[in-house]
């Protein structure tokens, strides 16, 4: 099959690869009918994320067709049509069972889960094509993926609506929607997101939808401040306002009663090695820049809440960990549960209270992939989102 | 105290440096009996342990709280061992400590043994062929 494979810094190649194959009792193959590029992989793209190998396949927003289901596979039929979480989860451990699926004990294989409890302590959740880190796991930017645990994390959609408008139930809308739910939001709340690209925007919109007063939406890039303007977010252009100050004007003096930062981690990332007894030394040799996180602290008023989609990867030497004390700030965080919300989002989106539609820029063969990333990375106003198609394929 | 339960300082089970062998815990969401008589039955253990020849000696065996071995004279890999099964104190299932050298060997068999016991599969991203059988 035809897949996105990875070959170093700015290098990535539509290839020809072995197919997927059935390997556990609970898997499926699923064959693609629409994947994106993620903001997060443009960080692979820049090798900043370390454990990557050569041919590695990318990808972890994908949907598609169930063509194969394994012998102990009771929940998925063949023919369904299913959009997948990216983060692969067993349904059964601890963390499963709370609804805690991005931090399922049991997805990263024993074999590759040292390395990420070695860099935060405990093994992080296995996910699609985000180096070895998670797994290992080869991604959804190809024509056929393998899903383990199918019978946990695909989401079966109904005949009659369209690709896109479900795409993005995989990631970035689950993303922005718990980014939104973890700050508790009340009727009256004023919900200040810094970012405006496609977690930003969805977090604006979840605002919106969990019952906000008023989103202020902060960015500099024009074209995604009038996207969120659109939403009926206010904006503050960053280059042309202090921000702090221009959202205290704005909310009376208070401040933001709940402020998102779905800016994160810069693009220099926080690692460029890879050798695994390096590993913690190297990522504590450069540290995450902070500068949004920073200002999203002093902005959020006292006793608010600040949450934090990310995503980061190491450690930061500047973060005002008075001012978050003094003024006595709750943080919420992590990568998103995505099994937990998508049939509550697939309902909404059905009854048209959200759309996802709006955010795609940019529609590609699979073949043309490697030059959705290199735009998506040079012209981020424009490009807000790359939608791949792969061509069909017989499988061999 | 209480048959099986697990101490409730953690510190008995925390590792140890130096030339005491380490152990390490996990807690898995099944009954102890369960996940006693599966690891007694020696003919499972290759479904989520490597490098397995043969368990060799039995050394220590006391029903659904431990299991204590020594790999035969002449054994490729010398490697001894044991471990323990105890209900979690927070009620979470049971508590499987093993302690064995070598120590990143055992690491990676519990992870195994828990995924196996928990989903019934060992997570792999690896093809076929390559893959461990499960």
């Amino acid at each position: 099959m035809r897949a996105l494979t990875w070959h170093g810094e700015h290098d990535v190649r539509v290839e020809t690869v072995p197919d997927p194959q059935i390997v556990n009792p609970r898997d499926a193959i699923i064959k693609v009918t629409s994947t994106a590029i993620c903001g997060s992989d443009l960080h692979l793209y820049d090798h900043t994320i370390p454990t990557m190998k050569a041919g590695d396949v990318l990808g972890h927003e994908f949907m598609g067709e169930v063509v194969e289901v394994g012998p102990g596979n009771k929940k998925l039929r063949v023919g369904q049509r299913v959009v997948v979480p990216f983060v692969i989860a067993c349904g059964q451990c601890f963390f499963c069972k709370q609804q805690q699926f991005a931090a399922c004990d049991n997805s990263n294989p024993a074999e590759t889960a040292d390395m990420s409890e070695r860099l935060y302590g405990y093994p992080m959740t296995g996910a699609f094509g985000y180096s070895h880190l998670t797994g290992g796991y080869a991604g959804g930017q190809a024509e056929y993926v393998r899903v383990p645990y199918a019978d946990v994390g695909p989401l079966v959609i109904p005949d009659g609506i369209e690709d896109e408008k479900v795409l993005f139930l995989s990631d970035i809308l689950p993303t922005g929607w718990m980014a939104a739910d973890n700050c508790e939001i009340k009727s009256s709340d004023v919900v200040a997101v810094w970012g405006c690209g496609p977690v930003g925007l969805f977090a604006v919109q979840s605002a919106f939808a969990l019952g906000a007063h008023r989103v202020i939406a902060i960015d500099r890039l024009p074209h995604r401040l009038d996207l969120a303007k659109s939403m009926g977010a206010e904006v503050i252009n960053f280059e042309e306002l202090d921000v702090r100050e221009a959202l205290v004007e704005m909310t009376g003096g208070i401040g933001p009663d709940a402020c998102i930062d779905a800016v994160a981690m810069e693009s220099h990332g926080f690692s460029a090695d890879s050798v695994m007894d390096e590993l913690t030394a190297a990522v504590q040799l450069v540290a995450d820049q902070t500068r949004g996180l920073r200002q999203v602290i002093l902005a959020c008023r006292k006793g608010g809440l600040v949450s934090i989609p990310g995503v980061y990867g190491g450690i930061t030497d500047k973060f005002p960990i008075g001012a978050l004390m003094e003024r006595g700030l709750s943080i919420k965080s992590g990568q998103s549960h995505v099994q937990k919300y998508m049939p509550h989002l697939l309902k909404l989106i059905m009854e048209g209270k959200l759309d996802t539609t709006f955010l795609i820029s940019h529609r590609l063969d699979l073949e043309n992939a490697p030059e959705g990333y290199r735009i998506f990375k040079e012209n981020q106003n424009e490009v807000t989102k790359v939608v791949l198609k792969p061509q069909g394929a017989t499988r061999h | 105290m209480a048959d099986g339960i697990a101490s409730a300082t953690q510190g008995e089970l925390a590792a140890h440096k130096g030339d005491v062998p380490v152990s390490r815990s996990v807690t898995i969401d099944r009954p102890r009996e369960e996940l006693y008589a599966f690891w007694r039955n020696f003919n499972n253990l290759p479904l989520f342990m490597r490098n397995i020849h043969s368990v060799g000696e039995v050394t220590d065996d006391d029903p659904n709280r431990l299991i204590a071995w020594r790999s035969s004279e002449g054994a490729g890999v010398c490697n001894s061992g044991r471990v323990e099964f105890r209900d979690s104190p927070d009620s979470r299932g049971t508590v499987v400590t093993v302690t064995q050298e070598p120590q990143s060997q055992a690491r990676n068999d519990l992870r195994r043994f828990k995924q196996l016991m928990e989903t019934g599969e060992v997570s792999t991203a690896q093809s076929p062929e390559a893959a461990p059988h499960a």
